[in-house]
């Protein structure tokens, strides 16, 4: 083989090794929901993640105690971290023209629920996570996997779909499928145990303390109301009520909005009995003599 | 193909189907749940627009997803569609009963829209579920004070206290109920210590302008006191006190020199709620009006007026009736007494808006030459109005449109009362040249000028159709009117119970008959004192 061609491979060799580079750098995801103290580390350390922020490939991510995340991956799969874990994405492929799907996470400490997309009902599609002692493979769509390093324990209950959990023992290690509510633990160096049902405390143990509604921060219609925020919130609502705005016969304006009263005369007649009682032609009294009354009728006055 | 492979290409399907079938809403969720997941980052960002589109199609992926149901409604609020939202914030509550927060974002989307009764609930469900609790208290002791019930939204705003997030907030409004209560030491207490606490915030503010004696708020439901009195003097020019026909020749030939003269008006009168309760609130008053004129003192004018209101409400709807007897004498003459009776119901569409409807009966009877009998009458009115206060802006405006039936009594020749007919000729039935049918419509608006004064503006259009051939056309034509009247109110307060007032009242009146035909312009300047 020439130099010329040992050249050439070398260069082709970099070239792969930047564009892994590259590709390991690519943004994967987007956190939509923090709550607490959630870190990312990247190539200057750990850092605090925050809503919107890119998820790479590479990145590690951890939660405080009472802390919590959500990220939405570009393969439309959703990952909720619960409080004390430890997880990295460890790649991840999402070539749509080739139907190339691939996502590999790995599970340090602490619980995870994956929400796996439709993407990975693809052939030769894969979504995994994998913990110190197992494996959890999953052709859609939802799982929690939980491992805890003081045991040494790989836990992985189903919620949708099949999950195809083995040991890390052996590439060719027995490999246990569990559906919807089924359960299976996993120890150091042994084989999936058989699949069990959980029952719904069980099942509300493994979803403890995973639920995150929201952004995790304050959503509610209370976060920036008027009624919070030093607001007068009507113009009633001083002390000594409205101020100004008289209000047309028949209509108050009250705390609570308008209050109807009866339908009074209109302004013309209120500012003037004169209009109201308007019977033309008046000049008829002028020529009629003073005193000639009807019968029924009074003098009064003055 | 053969029985056998049919069979195996049937259960072939059926297994695909069995497989796929239970994946089907499955996939849609966990696309719901990108979806929703997505959405919370423009939402976050106060980016409603998108944020809604995107919980919108999470929404149409599963519309079993509470939380994107919830945040759906959450983003209409913030985009200003709260009937849809609180459709949203329900629903979210039916597919998630447990769900955090929901109770108290649909009591706030209540509370909002004005539905303070139906806000209660789910603020109070939101308060013993321990949802921010405090906010929760404090938002309940708002919807409590806005419902009259000022006893029970101050033991919520005195929870809400010891949230610094609420804490100024509630002393403020926990301040307006304890004043309406009556209390007006501690109520002082709490808008100093809003002032102290707030001194830039709109509650700071309005809490510092404060000065003297914390004044009442109005209770809704509740008259502040049960009496009123008040006293009016003014100085006004009328330039046609006769009501003097425009064309010049029919003046002259009515005698009529002059028509306009300046008068003192003087107003009095007073009112007392005798019950006010929920189920009923009955007022009577009595008003007096005296007119005297400088030169043409034929036609001073002296009103005397009687007026009864029972008013009751159920929910958004409002009823009643007003009786009223008046007695105006002319000239220091009895001239003529009426008596009105309006049943009326109006219902409140929003806190903004509300439609009344009344009919009005009155019977009118002259007690003097020339009038008496001929232009006795019943008269019977049917009309409508709305009632709009513009949001955001002090403004209260009124339209109305009324229809009303004037028939003439005459009393014929044999002195008993007659009603005219159209058969009838005018030797039985003078008051037939009065009887007419008239259609009215009117519009008004009510705003301050900054703090200088308060404005009421009003302007009527009125269409009179007269049923007999005039006698002052020989009974060749019947009378048509068309009048227009324009009104305006300026009101400048001295002091809290003494005002300056001056006012317009313009009067065109076009006829089809030059007699009836006429202008007249009244200005006035005076002052007003009310108790």
């Amino acid at each position: 083989m020439s130099a010329m061609t040992h050249a050439i491979r070398r260069l082709l060799w970099l070239l792969v090794l930047v564009a892994a580079a590259a590709r390991a750098q690519s943004e994967a995801g987007t956190f939509a929901a923090v709550q607490g103290t959630v870190e990312v580390q990247r190539t200057a350390g750990w850092q605090p993640a925050t809503i919107g922020m890119p998820v790479l490939v590479g990145d590690q991510v951890r939660t405080g105690a009472n802390s919590r995340t959500k990220v939405v991956f570009r393969d439309d799969s959703v990952l909720d971290v619960a409080p004390n874990t430890e997880v990295t994405l460890q790649a991840q492929f999402f070539d749509e023209s080739n139907r190339r799907y691939r996502s590999l996470l790995r599970l340090a400490v602490g619980k995870i629920r994956a929400w796996v997309s439709e993407y990975y009902h693809a052939p030769r599609a894969r979504y995994e996570v994998e913990t110190p002692t197992a494996v959890a493979g999953v052709r859609g769509t939802e799982f929690i996997i939980l491992y805890d390093p003081s045991r040494d324990t790989t836990e992985v209950v189903g919620l949708v779909d099949q999950v195809e959990v083995s040991s890390r023992v052996g590439v060719a290690g027995k490999g246990v499928m569990i559906g919807p509510r089924l359960y299976t633990q996993v120890l150091k160096n042994k084989e999936p145990s058989p699949p069990q049902r959980v029952d719904d405390s069980r099942l509300d143990h493994f979803l403890e303390g995973i639920e995150l509604v929201g952004t995790g921060r304050r959503d509610g219609l209370n976060v920036l109301h008027p009624a919070v925020m030093g607001r007068v919130l009507a113009a009633e609502d001083v002390p000594g009520g409205a101020a100004g705005g008289a209000a047309p016969a028949g209509l108050e304006k009250t705390a609570e909005g308008l209050r109807i009263t009866a339908p009074k005369d209109l302004l013309a007649n209120r500012l003037s009995q004169d209009v109201y009682t308007n019977t033309q032609p008046l000049i008829d009294f002028k020529q009629t003599p003073p005193g000639n009354l009807s019968q029924g009728g009074v003098k009064v006055g003055f | 193909m053969g029985a056998g492979r049919r069979t195996i290409v049937a259960l072939g399907a059926v297994a695909a189907a069995l497989f796929f079938w239970p994946a089907a809403p499955a996939v849609a969720n966990v696309r719901s749940q990108a979806l929703y997941a997505r959405g919370l980052i423009p939402y976050n960002n106060g980016q409603w627009e998108q944020a809604f589109r995107l919980f919108n199609q999470a929404v149409e992926a599963d519309p079993t997803d509470a939380l994107a149901v919830y945040y759906r409604g959450l983003t209409q609020v913030r985009r200003g569609m709260t009937a849809p939202a609180i459709q949203d914030l329900e629903q979210a509550l039916k597919l998630n009963p447990a769900l955090p927060h929901a109770a108290l974002d649909l009591g706030i989307a209540y509370f909002d829209t004005g539905q303070y009764a139906a806000a209660q609930p789910w603020l109070e469900r939101a308060y013993h579920q321990g949802t921010e609790r405090s906010v929760s208290a404090y938002f309940l002791g708002l919807t409590l004070y806005r419902l009259g019930d000022d006893a029970g939204a101050l033991t919520y705003f005195n929870e809400a206290k010891a949230d610094p997030e609420v804490r100024a907030s509630a002393e403020y409004y926990a301040g307006l109920a304890l004043s309406r209560k009556g209390d007006k030491a501690a109520a002082r207490a709490q808008f100093d210590q809003v002032a102290r606490e707030q001194p830039q915030s709109e509650i700071g503010r309005a809490a510092e302008s404060t000065t003297g004696e914390a004044r009442q708020p109005p209770v809704p439901g509740e008259a502040k006191k049960p009496w009123s009195v008040y006293g009016a003097l003014a100085f006004q020019y009328d330039s046609n006190v006769t009501i003097a026909p425009s064309n010049s020749q029919l003046k002259a030939a009515q005698g009529i020199s002059h028509e306009d003269d300046g008068a003192a008006v003087m107003r009095a009168g007073g009112g007392y709620t005798l019950l006010d309760t929920d189920a009923i609130t009955l007022h009577a008053s009595y008003d007096f009006y005296q007119s005297v004129h400088f030169q043409l003192t034929e036609f001073d004018l002296q009103g005397h007026r009687v007026r009864l209101d029972a008013a009751s409400h159920a929910g958004a709807v409002s009823y009643g009736i007003a009786g009223t007897y008046d007695f105006y004498a002319l000239n220091y003459q009895s001239f003529f007494q009426e008596l009105l009776g309006t049943p009326w119901v109006a219902y409140r569409e929003s806190p903004d808006l509300a439609t009344q409807l009344y009919y009005t009966a009155r019977g009118r009877d002259f007690l003097r030459d020339p009038y008496d009998p001929a232009r006795d009458s019943i008269d019977n009115a049917v009309g409508v109005r709305q009632y709009v206060a513009v949001p955001n802006a002090d403004l209260l405006l009124t339209g109305g449109y009324q229809f009303d039936a004037e028939d003439t009594l005459s009393h014929g020749v044999n002195n008993q009362p007659v009603i005219c007919t159209p058969t009838m000729q005018t030797s039985g039935c003078g008051g037939r040249d009065f009887q007419n049918k008239g259609h009215q419509f009117d519009l008004g608006a009510a705003f301050p000028i900054l703090d200088l004064a308060r404005v009421e503006l009003a302007y009527m259009f009125r269409l009179e159709d007269y049923q007999f051939p005039n006698s002052r056309s020989n009974f060749y034509v019947r009378r048509h009117d068309v009048e227009n009247e324009f009104a305006l109110d300026v009101e400048h307060d001295l002091t809290p119970e003494i005002a300056l007032a001056f006012d317009f009242v313009g009067v065109i009146n076009d006829s089809n008959i030059a007699n009836f035909e006429y202008d007249r312009n009244i200005v006035s300047l005076g002052a007003r004192v009310r108790f």
